[in-house]
């Protein structure tokens, strides 16, 4: 294993790690007031739960950007590549934008997506609303992840 | 589709309420809404909500007595197990309500339940001074030797075994004191105990007896004996008295079986009192006026002739009529399907109601929510256990209406995971290479057209290809619903060109062809003009054209988001392996229970797996459809249409049973 290939997996890691972790922070907030919804109304679950995964998106992207990123190097296929220290870089670099962008827009979808929950419970005919407001906030997450995936491919490092 | 509604009012004899509004139960047609905007509601309780916390009041005391008595119901049959609640109409609630003598039964409910408290209360008393005199079985003085003599007092104390030798020195100083072990009780382990003296000492030495009291932790025990009896007397009276109670609370089993008989009694009147209570909550919403009263309501317009001559023929004084409603209000929202479709109702529902003038996103959503979510489980093993399960379930187990649709749309499901996870060659995520030579195994592998392992960024360009398709069709939606309300420009103007311009830019980046590009060009150029045409002014119209085709990059972020697909469909396939992988391996660990080891290791595997995915792809295929689907054809937040109908909480309507 050249230290190419380890640093490039570090990226990897790194998209799967920051990402999962906002996903986490948003999930919980998103989640705790769900509960506290339920705890009034048991019959709104199914609208609240659809808010309360919205901030899993981002986990989700990380996840990809990994998968994308192991592809690249041909870890996942078994065979891994013996990556030079800039095309290692590159890639590390390259999974930052995901990783980061997820962080931040996971836990701040979290906080959003709570707000949405809040609308259910006062009006739970217009929680649609409060799914769409929560959904503009992983554009940027989205947009983050395009950008890890056309540099990846774009290095071709195989 | 959204199903059409009509207003009426409904206008019958004021002495005729309970009865139109029982019928109206009956027939769960109408929607009623207040019938005047200012009408005051009623402020005081309605009597239905007072009997109702009677009967409830009734149904806790015989549970609580069927514990106290350990009257456990038989254990139901298995397939009794699955019967719910019994079902009945309307008019038995209420005649089942009307036979059972309610004041007379609560009253004698009343009186039991006071008889166990109290009995309870004395029970609890007699045992705590049962357990104070305990100790002093031996002390052979009655109370009145308790407060001592002229010149003596008894003083009884109590200590733990490390102050015995302290406590014995500093009484053995006070010259008249003389003590007696009553006592002695050891704890389990032999190293604590407490011990219980009687001292005996003249009046004149109080003070110091006082004084080692104080100093050390001895305490005084203070018995509540009377003059006349000694410890051992008490206690022997007290288990008199204990065994009396017993025999009291016995006694009520008997009126207690017979209660407990007409728990089911109970049940049906507590259901017939909530219809009741729903009556009466409804007339807050009818005018009256001195002989006659007014309903105003909406109902499907598909039922409305038939239910006007069910009205007419069961109460002919009555007359409904249809009413033009105001231009502001808003109808309640129904949504009716063809049976194929009705499942997918679950999933909308989830959303909310499409506003009543917008189009019925369930047909449009059917096919594309199978899709992802086969997609995103992606394991026909899965797939097979859940269609097994659910449709074992529709068959031999009653549903209401609710649950029914949501396990027939999981059965679809089911069918759709077979389907993608044949294509994908994943059957429990077992390697079917392995088994090559098996007639079944190559069978199964010449199904397999993708890997998801080996090829994901070719199943992620599947992904996005499925997120592409759903976006266009979503523009050409909209193009029909503005077709529909005949507004023909915007249909063409801002749908059909934006579908155009995305098919025309796919097409030339795929094939670059350079016709392809010219075309995508001209186009982008007609929305430039075109899609600023709201604005006054020239070149803020411009503007406002050219800032339009930002709307590519909402479209390109749109389609990224199908990606999460193929995330949740490589996560299915290898926490699978994994679990096969764990099995393996304790299969060959050990030598004969390895094996009975691997199938439980398989079975509780499996089932988290199916589970946590099964709910993973569930959410984010709804996920899709409520995000990048919906909103681009419907506005939503409608009214949900709710008519006055069965309500139950131990007696269900066999109308909720009815097909879907």
């Amino acid at each position: 294993m050249t230290y190419g290939l380890f640093i490039a997996l570090a990226g990897a890691a790194i998209a799967a790690i920051l990402a999962g972790i906002g996903s986490i922070f948003g999930v919980r907030t998103a989640a705790q007031a769900s509960a506290g919804v339920v705890s009034e109304d048991p019959d709104k679950f199914g609208k609240v739960l659809i808010l309360t995964a919205l901030p899993g998106s981002q986990g989700i992207y990380g996840f990809l950007a990994a998968i994308i990123i192991s592809n690249a190097t041909g870890i996942l296929s078994g065979s891994p590549l013996d990556l030079s220290l800039q095309q290692g870089w590159a890639v590390l670099a390259a999974a930052l934008p995901c990783a980061l962008t997820c962080l931040f827009s996971g836990i701040y979808q979290g906080k959003v997506a709570a707000a949405g929950v809040n609308i259910t419970a006062k009006k739970p005919d217009a929680s649609g609303k409060g799914v769409i407001l929560s959904a503009i906030v992983e554009t940027y997450a989205v947009l983050g992840l395009l950008v890890t995936i056309l540099i990846v491919n774009g290095l071709n490092l195989s | 589709m959204i199903a059409p509604m009509t207003k009426v009012n409904i206008a019958f004899p004021r002495h005729l309420t309970t009865q139109i509004l029982r019928f109206l139960q009956e027939s769960e047609l109408v929607h009623i809404i207040p019938a005047s905007t200012d009408n005051q509601p009623n402020q005081t309780t309605p009597p239905a909500t007072s009997r109702l916390a009677q009967i409830q009041f009734c149904l806790d005391f015989l549970t609580t007595v069927r514990q106290e008595f350990n009257l456990k119901p038989a254990k139901p049959k298995l397939k009794d197990r699955f019967k719910g609640n019994p079902q009945a109409s309307l008019a038995e609630l209420e005649s089942r309500l009307e036979q059972l003598n309610l004041n007379q039964k609560l009253a004698e409910i009343k009186q039991h339940n006071q008889t166990l408290a109290d009995i309870a209360i004395k029970q609890r008393e007699l045992t705590e001074e049962k357990n104070l005199l305990e100790p002093w079985a031996n002390l052979d003085i009655t109370g009145a030797y308790l407060t001592g003599t002229t010149s003596s007092q008894v003083t009884l104390i109590s200590l733990g075994f490390p102050e015995e030798s302290l406590v014995q020195k500093q009484l053995t100083a006070i010259p008249t004191a003389i003590i007696q072990e009553i006592n002695r009780q050891t704890s389990k382990n032999k190293k604590t105990g407490t011990i219980y003296w009687e001292v005996v000492a003249h009046k004149q030495d109080r003070a110091r007896l006082h004084a080692v009291l104080k100093d050390t932790n001895a305490t005084a025990i203070n018995l509540p004996l009377s003059n006349q009896q000694t410890p051992r007397q008490r206690l022997a009276q007290i288990k008199q008295l204990l065994q009396d109670l017993k025999k009291q609370r016995h006694n009520l089993l008997q009126p207690a079986r017979q209660l407990l008989k007409l728990e089911l009694e109970f049940k049906y009147s507590y259901d017939a009192l909530l219809h009741q209570q729903e009556r009466e909550r409804a007339q807050d919403q009818i005018i009256f006026l001195a002989t006659s009263a007014l309903i105003a309501g909406w109902l499907p317009r598909k039922f409305l002739r038939s239910f006007q001559k069910q009205l007419r023929s069961a109460y002919p004084s009555a007359y409904l009529s249809e009413v033009t409603p105001q231009p502001n209000e808003r109808p309640p929202v129904a949504l009716h399907n063809s049976s194929a479709i009705k499942p997918f109702e679950a999933v909308t529902d989830l959303y909310g109601k499409p506003a009543y003038h917008d189009l019925d996103p369930t047909p449009f959503l059917s096919l594309f929510f199978l899709i992802s979510f086969g997609l995103a489980l992606s394991d026909a093993g899965y797939g097979f256990v859940m269609a097994t399960l659910t449709a074992l379930t529709l068959k031999f187990i009653p549903l209401k209406r609710d649950l029914k649709k949501m396990i027939k749309l999981l059965m679809y499901t089911g069918f759709s995971t077979m389907v993608f996870g044949a294509l994908m060659g994943s059957w429990f995520s077992i390697d079917l290479a392995k088994f090559s030579p098996n007639p079944l195994a190559d069978l199964l592998l010449k199904l397999k057209i993708l890997d998801p392992i080996s090829q994901p960024i070719t199943l992620l360009f599947v992904a996005f290809a499925i997120g592409l398709v759903q976006l266009l069709s979503a523009r050409l939606i909209k193009a029909y619903d503005y077709y529909r309300q005949g507004r023909i420009k915007e249909a063409l103007l801002d749908e059909v060109s934006w579908f155009t311009f995305i098919s025309l830019l796919l097409a030339w980046i795929y094939t670059d062809n350079q016709i392809l590009l010219w075309l995508t060009i001209a186009n982008a150029t007609l929305l430039v003009f075109t899609q600023g045409r709201q604005q006054k002014n020239i070149f803020v119209k411009f503007g406002s054209g050219l800032i339009s085709l930002y709307g590519l990059i909402n479209f390109m972020s749109d389609t990224l988001s199908y990606a999460r697909l193929l995330a949740l469909g490589l996560a299915t396939g290898i926490i699978g392996l994994v679990v096969n992988l764990m099995a393996d391996l304790v299969s060959h660990s050990f030598p004969i229970i390895g094996l009975v080891l691997a199938a439980v290791v398989l079975i509780i595997g499996h089932v988290f797996n199916l589970g946590i995915n099964a709910l993973g792809a569930f959410i984010h295929s709804g996920r899709l459809q409520f995000v990048e689907f919906f909103p681009k054809f419907i506005e939503g937040g409608g009214l949900a249409y709710k008519p006055l109908g069965r309500v139950g909480k131990y007696v269900d309507s066999p109308q909720e049973f009815s097909s879907i």
